[in-house]
């Protein structure tokens, strides 16, 4: 959590994260390097180099944008959630080491600046009129890979949770919303790139079914998501609003609860239930998705602690989750919408062993 | 046009190259106390952040009177990012299969090496 800085906090899941990372890389790109001397034995070190680590790269970013969805849709997919920003970090040094060689081998041997050469030299001999017709063929793709290595670049650089507190959880998250226009880029680079000179079927074949996987997994991931709703139309006169039937939960476990436009987690806790905000202070986590672990509701994305009760982060720590009124009346459980003071102790609203609601009781 | 651009870019770089040494020197604990006591290598992996992200910091050091706060407070809502999310994954659906398509049928003929006019074939060894 947030005590003090380190350059990566190491633990004994993120160094077998890492270690899985770095074989994927290594083995995907022995893979490669092999299958295509084997195919093209022709091909210089320079363009194997060069391909492999496009490759590599591009195939770890559908992994990277698959594993929100798939997190989701199984909780046994959250580990790969767990250490995200490293596959991302690696994804973008692939992709450097790609666009440096690229620039060396192909803009930085003549009389020009070489960045200069790479944005434009392409251009130059491209007119999308040409002999009194409209083409596309030759469209220069470089500057597609350019701005998505940018995009890459920035990503990478604001991973340390330092720029997370720096920005604020809500613009880090909205930066790192960025991978999607780079997805598009990269696109846009291969298609306009290699897939204008490479005729075999595989490169689109491919390109497609991984469109396809991840298009998939995000609308299943959308489709799946069970959110309770309140009905703001049927609030009692002091605000409380219905929710329903009490939720039938196990003892720590939690769920989400959509009040107006907020996300509610609703806990159950020491045969209590409480109602916490659902957003984690740390990357945005669905809290409504973790399970109570030592006393603390616990974000299923990177283990934060907040305590049901307050809202508190247990010391040393200092992080702050909202808490909210319930109200237990006939079995029908209700919520006030507007939070509680910053650290109020809650008692939450009592339940019998099989969840239904002891007797009639506000929190706090 | 991209000579300017790339002088501009330049310039910015420098100016952040320069900022990160003194906000390293002065600014960093001061700004953010869970800093104090971190190793270079910390120090090395926030360094193009701050190269990059330069003016956001150094208006951030210049309201350090209040420690620890946050350069932007939570002003993005979780509803507002999961609305970003969905018009992103809309124009994904949109764009990726058009420029795959248009890149398909742009295409050019696959080049085909022409055969060597009557008379200039190469010699085949002896």
């Amino acid at each position: 959590m947030s005590d003090h800085y380190r350059a990566i906090d190491w633990n004994r899941q993120k160094r077998r994260y890492d270690v899985v990372l770095a074989g994927l890389v290594v083995i995907g790109a022995a893979t490669f390097l092999g299958m295509t001397a084997w195919v093209s034995p022709e091909s210089t070190a320079e363009t194997l180099i060069l391909r492999t680590t496009s490759v590599l790269s591009f195939f770890l970013l559908h992994i990277l944008l698959a594993i929100g969805p798939l997190a989701r849709l199984d909780p046994r997919f959250l580990p790969l959630l767990y250490n995200r920003r490293h596959l991302g970090v690696t994804i973008f040094l692939l992709a450097l080491v790609h666009g440096l060689l690229a620039t060396i081998q192909f803009h930085a041997l003549g009389d020009e600046n070489p960045l200069v050469s790479l944005l434009t030299a392409y251009s130059r001999d491209y007119r999308v009129w040409s002999d009194g017709r409209f083409q596309l063929a030759h469209f220069p793709f470089e500057p597609f890979g350019v701005l998505a290595l940018g995009v890459l670049l920035v990503l990478a650089a604001l991973s340390h949770d330092f720029w997370l507190k720096r920005l604020g959880a809500g613009l880090w998250k909205a930066f790192h919303l960025l991978i999607y226009p780079a997805y598009v880029l990269l696109v846009a680079h291969v298609a306009f790139g290699i897939l204008q000179t490479e005729r075999s079927p595989v490169y689109p074949i491919l390109l497609g079914i991984g469109f396809l996987m991840i298009t998939a997994l995000h609308l299943l991931a959308t489709a799946r998501e069970k959110v309770r709703s309140t009905t703001a139309a049927a609030a009692s006169s002091d605000g409380f609003v219905p929710v329903g039937a009490v939720p039938n939960l196990e003892e720590g476990h939690a769920q989400v609860l959509k009040v107006g436009s907020e996300r509610v987690a609703l806990v159950r806790h020491q045969d209590r239930l409480f109602a916490t905000g659902n957003v984690c202070r740390h990357q945005g986590g669905p809290l409504g998705e973790g399970r109570v672990v030592n006393g603390c509701l616990t974000c299923p994305w990177h283990g934060w602690n907040y305590q049901p009760e307050d809202g508190c982060s247990p010391p040393p720590f200092d992080e702050i989750i909202p808490t909210y009124r319930l109200r237990l009346i006939d079995g029908q459980l209700w919520i006030h919408p507007v939070p509680l003071a910053s650290r109020t102790v809650s008692q939450g609203v009592f339940l019998s062993r099989n969840g239904a609601g002891l007797k009639p009781k506000t929190s706090p | 046009m991209i000579e300017v651009l790339l002088l501009l870019l330049l310039f910015y770089v420098t100016v952040g190259t320069v900022f990160s040494v003194l906000f390293h020197w002065r600014g960093l604990v001061r700004l953010d106390g869970a800093a104090a006591g971190a190793g270079w290598f910390f120090r090395s992996i926030i360094t193009p952040g701050i190269i990059l992200f330069w003016p956001l910091l150094a208006r951030q050091w210049s309201q350090a009177a209040i420690p620890n706060r946050s350069l932007v407070d939570q002003t993005i809502s979780t509803e507002t990012l999961r609305r970003l999310h969905q018009w992103a994954w809309c124009l994904i659906v949109m764009l990726v299969p058009l420029i795959l398509a248009i890149a398909l049928l742009v295409r050019p003929p696959a080049r085909t090496i022409p055969s060597f006019p009557a008379g200039l074939e190469i010699p085949a060894h002896p």
